[in-house]
């Protein structure tokens, strides 16, 4: 069933945006992550139960839905996050960039410098703010400090941060306010070039202020990269996304452009969970 | 009930006071110019107070429920819908008020047979059929009693058109009737806003319900 409303989701939102009246021309790329009938099971319980989406390059895609729905695990089905979890076991077919990234031959390595992460709360090392956002490349093995050094302050300047801690690079990233400690987060993730991020409530630990310049952030990066964020902030889906994916009890049901789903959703269950009359 | 489904029903009974308030002006109204019954006219003109004070407070809840709730979806578009359908009742008894100051200011009595002529009875009873179809369809979330409107408010074009023409003919045959007969033609004029209106209305109810664009569509 599942399968099927995402399947009809799909060709509605091709409908919708027929490639020759596309004005935003990064919606003309390929996909950048596609998924075909996704099933995870933690144990007995299935928690993802057949999802099939595509999500498309330079968008930023929002996942909506209550807690348990099973947005974050399917989030972390696209950099393998779910491997570490005991008594998981997936099916189906997710290709990033083209490439099946469940395959024995994939490195997981290798999968988590094309697709970065972002979580809930900052989570910096305890080490100064240089050697956060170095902390990638020197995993990758790059010794060339100019390089490195270049590197670190693009991912800085790129995630909004460079001005504020230019000075102080030596300092340590936990002496750093809470919005603060998300862009070096996030600086850490870009530093190593990833094509995609994948957020999850990157701002729920944050005041107003750092999440609008995380949100601005997001808004400006999406011109390079292509996000996905999970959120439980209604308001943040509608002002940062350009698509919205709805999940219920491990089922897609609904996923078209945010500006539709927020105006004129197709299905109730979409309407009553965004305006507030769920359950 | 929940505060924001609360404050929505809140907003949904002054939206429905508004239509019955205006409904109940335009037909005080229409009473009095016909009768030349100016008590009637004065009730009118201060009721208008009533209009004006539940508008601000129609305004004020919409504002209210849009900062402190965030609506979306259908709860945005009701919010929508209400602000517009407010402004049409509000600009429908301003033209009640309108037609009650010619009652007092102006002392003449329309003769019969002029209004007979420019079939003004069989303009109100269509409002007033347009006006049980927009209750309906507010009321009962009804879309199909919304879309009766657009048909009716033909009808009140048609005779709007045609009063001139009457009226040019009926003033002809009796100069001393002039000013009634403008007085006439200026309130044939003031229903025949008032049929825009309440297609408005119902442009709003469907939007509202449907999430269907009706606006500057020819193709109702």
């Amino acid at each position: 069933m599942a399968k099927q409303i995402a399947i009809s989701m799909e060709t509605k939102i091709e409908e919708q945006l027929p490639m020759d009246k596309i004005v935003d021309k990064s919606l003309k790329k390929t996909p950048t992550i596609e998924v075909n009938d996704a099933k995870v099971w933690y144990g007995d319980f299935m928690a993802i139960k057949g999802i099939d989406m595509s999500i498309k390059r330079n968008t930023v895609t929002a996942f909506i839905g209550p807690s348990g729905c099973g947005k974050s695990t399917f989030l972390r089905l696209f950099n393998r996050m779910n491997d570490y979890v005991d008594d998981f076991k997936m099916e189906g077919k997710i290709k990033v960039n083209g490439r099946n990234i469940y395959k024995d031959k994939v490195h997981v390595e290798e999968l988590r410098k094309e697709i970065g992460m972002v979580f809930q709360k900052p989570n910096p090392f305890p080490k100064s703010i240089f050697e956060n956002v170095a902390y990638g490349l020197k995993i990758q093995g790059i010794t060339d400090k100019k390089l490195i050094a270049e590197r670190v302050e693009k991912a800085l300047r790129q995630a909004d941060l460079w001005e504020d801690v230019k000075d102080n690079l030596k300092k340590s990233a936990l002496a750093l306010s809470g919005g603060q400690q998300q862009r070096l987060c996030i600086a850490r993730t870009l530093a190593v070039e990833p094509s995609i991020i994948l957020m999850d409530e990157p701002t729920s630990a944050l005041d107003p202020i750092s999440t609008a310049k995380i949100e601005e952030l997001i808004f400006e990066l999406k011109e390079k990269y292509t996000i996905v964020i999970v959120t439980h902030n209604m308001q943040q889906a509608s002002r940062i996304s350009d698509y919205t994916a709805f999940f219920y009890l491990g089922k897609l049901i609904e996923y078209n452009k945010t500006k539709t789903v927020f105006t004129n959703p197709e299905k109730e269950q979409t309407e009553n969970y965004i305006t507030g009359r769920f359950g | 009930m929940a505060n924001a489904t609360y404050q929505r029903e809140v907003i949904n009974q002054a939206g429905l006071d508004m239509l019955n308030l205006s409904i109940s002006q335009l037909e005080k109204a229409k009473e009095a110019f016909v009768n030349h019954d100016s008590d009637l006219a004065e009730e009118v003109m201060n009721i208008e107070n009533r209009v004006n004070a539940l508008d601000l407070k129609i305004e004020k809840d919409c504002e209210k429920f849009i900062a402190l709730y965030n609506p979306v979806a259908i709860d945005l578009r009701f919010v929508m819908a209400i602000r517009k359908i407010n402004y049409d009742l509000e600009r429908i008894a301003d033209h009640a008020y309108g037609i009650s100051k010619y009652v007092v200011d102006v002392d003449k009595k329309i003769p019969a047979n002029l209004i007979a002529a420019v079939e003004f009875d069989k303009m109100f009873a269509t409002i007033l059929l347009m006006f049980e179809s927009i209750t309906d369809a507010y009321e009962n979330k009804n879309v199909k009693a919304a879309r009766k409107v657009f048909k009716k408010d033909k009808i009140l074009d048609e005779i709007n058109v045609q009063s001139f023409s009457i009226i040019e003919s009926e003033i002809k045959k009796d100069t001393s009737i002039i000013a009634e007969a403008l007085l006439l033609f200026s309130v044939v004029k003031k229903f025949e806003r008032v049929g825009d209106h309440i297609k408005n209305i119902a442009e709003e109810i469907i939007f509202y319900i449907d999430a269907e664009v009706l606006k500057h569509n020819k193709k109702k």
